[in-house]
């Protein structure tokens, strides 16, 4: 694969990435760091896989799956700074989180992590396992907590 | 041993709904329940009433979209780091001048 092909596989997720960098430590300048930080690690650790795989952009399917493939892997080291990363900014940044998210941001990093590859980036649990290299039953059991965790500050009606 | 009858099963299958949505339910036993939905249609209405609990949830989670500036700069940092750590290899004298010139015109 040349360089220029894999621009082209990887700017389309640089959104998605922002996102999800942002779910762990709500803040643009920080987000954005996480993401470059993750990428540069992936391409440090993976660069002979990357150019030794072949794209055939007419083919859409094949484009896609190639993406999603490359897009895991990134996550990987994505999730693995960010959990570090947002432990240690979480309490700098308690005042710039937005009122109604205060309950999101309360979770544990890893739970969070969880809770938006599986219900914003839609990943399955497999591939959740497969990026976090978590057994089923660790992520099950964060998507349950999440969910109970957040449905019980919903409830009572107050942020946390 | 609980004994098998219809609000016993519709109980039972209840329970399941969170796993099914959730996509934790294993394969085998996923046919089986959109079987019994297919049975029985007014379980649907539980699992509607599950999905808005789900939407509800997925709108506590944030879904922040990028400033454009962001966007450009974090596109630009990643297009940057791809062409200082990957590194094609070059067969020849020609490939080496091409890649060069293909990465000036890509700057």
């Amino acid at each position: 694969m040349r360089r220029k092909e894999f621009i082209q596989l990887a700017h389309p997720m640089a959104e998605k990435l922002f996102r999800i960098a942002y779910n762990l430590i709500p803040d643009d300048l920080q987000a954005e760091q996480l993401v470059v930080d993750g990428f540069n690690a992936y391409l440090l650790k993976e660069k002979k896989n990357i150019l030794r795989r072949t794209v055939d952009f007419d083919n859409k399917k094949e484009t896609a799956a190639l993406r999603r493939f490359f897009f895991k892997g990134i996550l990987k080291y994505v999730g693995d700074i960010g959990i570090r990363r947002s432990a240690q900014l979480i309490e700098q940044l308690k005042l710039t989180i937005p009122t109604e998210y205060r309950p999101f941001y309360s979770l544990d990093p890893r739970v969070r992590l969880v809770m938006c590859l599986r219900f914003d980036a839609k990943l399955s649990v497999e591939e959740i396992e497969e990026v976090l290299q978590l057994p089923r039953y660790a992520v099950i059991e964060k998507i349950h907590n999440g969910r109970f965790l957040l449905m019980n500050d919903l409830n009572k009606g107050v942020p946390a | 041993m609980i004994e098998k009858t219809p609000v016993n099963e519709f109980i039972s299958y209840q329970k399941k709904i969170t796993a099914y949505l959730d996509g934790t339910m294993a394969e085998d036993d996923v046919a089986d329940f959109e079987a019994f939905v297919k049975k029985n249609p007014e379980f649907e209405k539980q699992i509607r009433s599950k999905l808005d609990e789900y939407q509800l949830l997925a709108n506590l989670i944030p879904s922040v979209v990028p400033s454009k500036e962001s966007l450009d700069s974090l596109q630009s940092e990643m297009k940057a780091s791809i062409y200082n750590l990957l590194k094609e290899e070059n067969h020849s004298v020609w490939d080496d001048v091409k890649h060069k010139w293909d990465e000036w015109f890509s700057r």
